[in-house]
């Protein structure tokens, strides 16, 4: 078991690595390099020279990504072009403000994909299950930015509970962030909470319709705690599993959902430094998302692992 | 064709039926939309629907419903291109590994593994800035993303097929790979490949839009969803028509991919081990 | 077996049907009968026959797509059947408990064995905490578990199928219910562990005077611990008889057959007939469900129907023919 996890967070790590270098190499292909985006159009080709030789950008690629890739894992991201300040310093406070959306997502993601699991799957055949059904579907199909922007209209435009954008800073009260932050947060959910569900259902029915489900009823014990020690236990590492490649896919989701709510995070910092060409930036920035993405990938499959006894203690 | 049509649930049958009116659109468009896509001040900006603008105006005062049915024509056919050369590269890469077997689809695999390991949408993103929006790129990158995600699937279909009888047989006949792979392997994972495809679909068209509406996409004046959509996000306030049209458009025909995926899938099931 | 014993489950008139695409169809009809404190009745069929129907229905538990249309299942004068959930929780496993077929399934594969034991202490407030675990880890010793212990702490995969039955065994007993209802408890299990289970089993039942309804299609099982045995047939009971009465002298040709087919040293191999064809649920006569496949059936017997009729002490039948048939059986066989 223990070898299991520790070959696979190995070769998460080995492919982090090469992902990296595939990030590096993509990013060297930005029209431009930085030495006449900083300098502008006017620069003669000495100074043009003399600044390439300052930033290395003289030295092969491969030297380049080494060097780059040392200065990363010590912390050092190198300086932004655009903002021209510390690449960590400028990423972390986006980075601050993603995480508060996360965590804003899973506070509402939790309760409400295990509670409508849960209900779907005891219910299943009933007229809820087969509105949840059609939910779900609406849910995992639609894309976040349709979704975010129907929000928008239903409850900025046409009900006014909540704020269309979501352009938060430092300066906000928490109620108003939390106003702010919260249809963004709905966006990311649905789409989230409809996955989940799904999984949740399908792996809780077949549990409860196991043989094990039946005899701890049959031992006299009450229903929930037959729900909660003897089904809800087996369906936990499929959830976990299920979450786990949610957060991956959130990667991806904030990207689309930040823009949709003008919202400044992780993933409209990407968009805009891809705009302005600000390769130290974009590169911190898509190594960030990576490393979450692939440890979350991680995560699930060690989810499954860790929660099946019967994997556990195998190997 | 008929049989199988009427082997779906009655959910996934209309669902073909909206695919087949999203085609037909597609196709026969031009001949019908009231404007050009990219005819300007048809009419004022923003109007309301009316007999000449049956779904408003833009604010260029463009006719909403000529974009959006014109917009039907690059949704299709990127999203069908891009998959359709995913599933092909994929499928090319998973069966000839799983027979080589050992240590090739040991390698072949983690490389599969790690190109997947990538965050989709942030790789897509900086392939694109880098070699250019033309729709040919996107397509080709979204085939790049895809590529390694169906191999996974179509390799383990293809393990389960592989151990069978008329595979060991034909390898013992000494044939060849490829012949093998293509006569013997192709038919028996078709319906997992068919489903991966329709799976795929789906995802293109959200992909798809997604890097339209992000500006990675077509350019403006381009009939395009995502790009129309985030177009009409600015103007919001003033009409709404600009941007829940296309989204209603590419909403209905993500969830008739899904629906007739389900089906389709439920469709092979029942019945395995014949290629549809 | 005392005759006068009380009766620990009594059932009358059972009838239980399945939703089908043509309406309910009966599983289970008209069974009648009881079992009396400390004696072990055996329900003995081929599958299909609704015998783990009757089975679970001894605890109120339907199975899916399954409806009681009539009779009563009484537990110490209460009827089972009519009992509301909340009741029908503080009965299972206190004084009625199960046995399922297979343990591999009916153990909670996340959870350790002594704790699912300790469940059915705590929630039948037996017993708490350390004495509930003290209680437990009896329990694992009384069935046989050589490290009770150990046992206690393992997973149900870490086990084997015979160890994962004594548990299923020791939950069964926690509560010292008056009535085990064990359905096909050994089936499954290699030829060896099905003897300690049987063995297991009977020790159980002289100590604690426990009645045991023990449902299998294993007459050579039944043999080994039942008291009496009542054998099914397509839904309906068709002979009820003490152990030894029935291996000796069967009456229904349905129970001479199943025991035709039972391998045996010392009995030579029989002339009689085997039992042919199999139970077609679709196809079944008005009359006696047995006569398509009954080797001694009359044109008459698919039209009229049977009812257990009183041919011996304790021993009933539901055959108009068996007093021709009990003497000139074979003689009738051979001039077919």
């Amino acid at each position: 078991m223990l070898r299991l996890v520790v070959t696979r967070t190995a070769f998460a790590l080995v492919s982090l690595v090469i992902v990296s270098a595939l990030i590096f190499w993509c990013v060297e292909w930005l029209p431009g390099d930085a030495a006449s985006r900083i300098l502008g159009r006017d620069a003669t080709p000495e100074v043009l020279a003399l600044l390439r030789h300052k930033l290395h950008l003289d030295l092969p690629g491969p030297v380049r990504y080494l060097q780059w890739l040392g200065g990363a894992v010590r912390g050092d991201f190198g300086t932004s072009l655009a903002a021209n300040q510390p690449v960590l310093d400028y990423v972390w406070s986006r980075a601050a403000n993603t995480t508060e959306l996360a965590g804003f997502v899973l506070l509402l993601y939790t309760p409400l994909s295990i509670g409508l699991g849960i209900w779907t799957a005891v219910s299943r055949g009933r007229a809820v299950d087969h509105v949840a059904s059609i939910l779900v579907i609406l849910g995992m199909c639609v894309p976040e930015f349709v979704v975010g922007i129907v929000l928008i209209v239903i409850f900025a435009m046409t009900l006014h509970w909540f704020p269309p954008l979501a352009l938060i800073d430092r300066a906000h009260s928490i109620g108003s962030v939390l106003s702010m932050l919260f249809l963004p947060a709905m966006t990311l959910t649905i789409a989230m909470t409809a996955y989940a569900v799904r999984m949740m259902r399908e792996n809780l029915i077949e549990v409860l319709d196991s043989g094990y489900v039946q005899m701890a009823r049959l031992k006299g014990l009450p229903r929930w705690r037959v729900l909660v020690r003897h089904a809800l236990h087996s369906a936990l590492g499929p959830a976990l599993n299920v979450t786990a490649l949610n957060i991956a896919w959130l990667m991806g989701g904030i990207i689309v959902v930040e823009t949709v709510f003008s919202f400044p995070g992780l993933g409209r910092l990407l968009i805009d430094a891809i705009d302005l060409k600000d390769v130290p930036v974009v590169l911190a920035v898509s190594l960030l998302l990576t490393v979450v993405y692939i440890f979350c990938n991680l995560l699930a499959d060690i989810a499954v692992l860790l929660l099946n006894p019967k994997l556990r203690h195998a190997g | 064709m008929l049989g199988f049509f009427m082997k779906l649930s009655p959910a996934a049958r209309i669902a073909a039926v909206i695919l087949l009116v999203y085609v037909a659109v597609a196709l026969s468009g031009p001949l019908w939309a009231p404007y050009s896509f990219n005819a300007v001040l048809t009419g004022g900006p923003f109007e309301p629907p009316s007999t000449a603008h049956l779904l408003g105006t833009d604010n260029l005062g463009r006719d909403v419903l000529s974009r959006v049915v014109y917009g039907s024509r690059p949704v299709l056919a990127m999203a069908l291109s891009a998959t359709g050369l995913a599933t092909l590269v994929g499928a090319a890469l998973a069966l000839p590994l799983v027979l080589q077997g050992g240590l090739a689809d040991e390698i072949g695999m983690r490389i599969l593994e790690i190109l997947a390991s990538v965050p989709p949408l942030v790789l897509a993103l900086l392939l694109i800035s880098g070699l250019g929006n033309g729709n040919i790129l996107i397509v080709l990158a979204v085939a790049f993303l895809f590529a390694p995600r169906i191999a996974r699937v179509v390799r383990a279909a293809a393990m389960a097929v592989v151990v069978e009888d008329y595979v060991t047989a034909a390898l013992t006949r000494g044939e060849a790979m490829w012949s093998i792979a293509v006569r013997e392997m192709l038919p028996n994972v078709a319906g997992t490949i068919l489903v991966e495809f329709a799976i795929r679909c789906g995802f293109a068209v959200v992909f798809i839009g997604a890097l339209g509406f992000l500006g990675f996409g077509a350019a403006p004046p381009a009939p395009e969803w995502g790009l129309m959509i985030n177009e009409g996000r600015a103007n919001i306030n003033a009409s709404l028509w600009p941007v829940l049209a296309p989204a209603a458009a590419m909403a209905v025909l993500v969830v008739a991919i899904n629906l007739f995926t389900e089906g389709l899938a439920r469709a092979i099931g029942d019945a395995p081990g014949t290629a549809p | 077996m005392n005759a006068a014993a009380r009766e620990a489950l009594t059932v009358s008139g059972l009838t239980v049907a399945y939703r089908s695409d043509a309406g309910w169809l009966p599983v289970v009809e008209e069974a009648s009968f009881t079992v009396r404190e400390g004696e072990v009745l055996g329900l003995a069929g081929e599958s299909g026959c609704g015998k783990t129907t009757v089975a679970y229905a001894m605890l109120g538990e339907r199975r899916p797509g399954s409806r009681v249309m009539a009779g009563t299942v009484l537990l110490e004068s209460q009827d089972v059947l009519a009992m509301p959930e909340r009741d029908l929780q503080l009965l299972r496993g206190a004084r009625i408990s199960m046995v399922p077929q297979n343990p591999a399934t009916s153990l909670t594969p996340t959870m350790i064995c002594g704790r699912q034991v300790m469940e059915v202490l705590e929630y039948h407030r037996i017993a708490a905490g350390t004495a509930a675990r003290r209680r437990a880890l009896e329990l694992l010793e009384e069935v046989g578990l050589r490290d009770a212990p150990g046992a206690f702490a393992r997973y149900p995969h870490q086990m084997s199928g015979g160890q994962q039955q004594r548990v299923v065994i020791a939950m069964a007993l926690a509560a010292r219910p008056r009535v085990v209802v064990l359905d096909e408890p050994t089936t499954g299990l290699d030829v060896t562990t099905q003897w300690r289970i049987l063995r297991l089993l009977r020790q159980l039942r002289d100590r604690f005077g426990t009645a045991m309804l023990y449902v299998s299609h294993d007459l050579a099982a039944l043999a080994q611990i039942c008291d009496r045995i009542a054998v099914m047939y397509a839904g309906r009971i068709v002979e009820v008889a003490a152990t030894r009465v029935l291996f000796a002298a069967p009456r229904h040709p349905y129970t001479r057959a199943l025991l035709a087919a039972v391998p045996s040293l010392d009995r030579p191999p029989e002339a009689e007939p085997a039992l042919k064809g199999s139970l077609r649920r679709d196809e079944l006569p008005p009359g006696c469900p047995f006569a398509p496949r009954c080797a001694f059936a009359l044109p008459a017997c698919a039209v009229t129907p049977q009812a257990l009729v009183a041919i011996g002490v304790g021993h009933e039948a539901a055959c108009w023919r068996w007093r021709e048939l009990d003497g000139g059986l074979r003689a009738l066989a051979h001039a077919d």
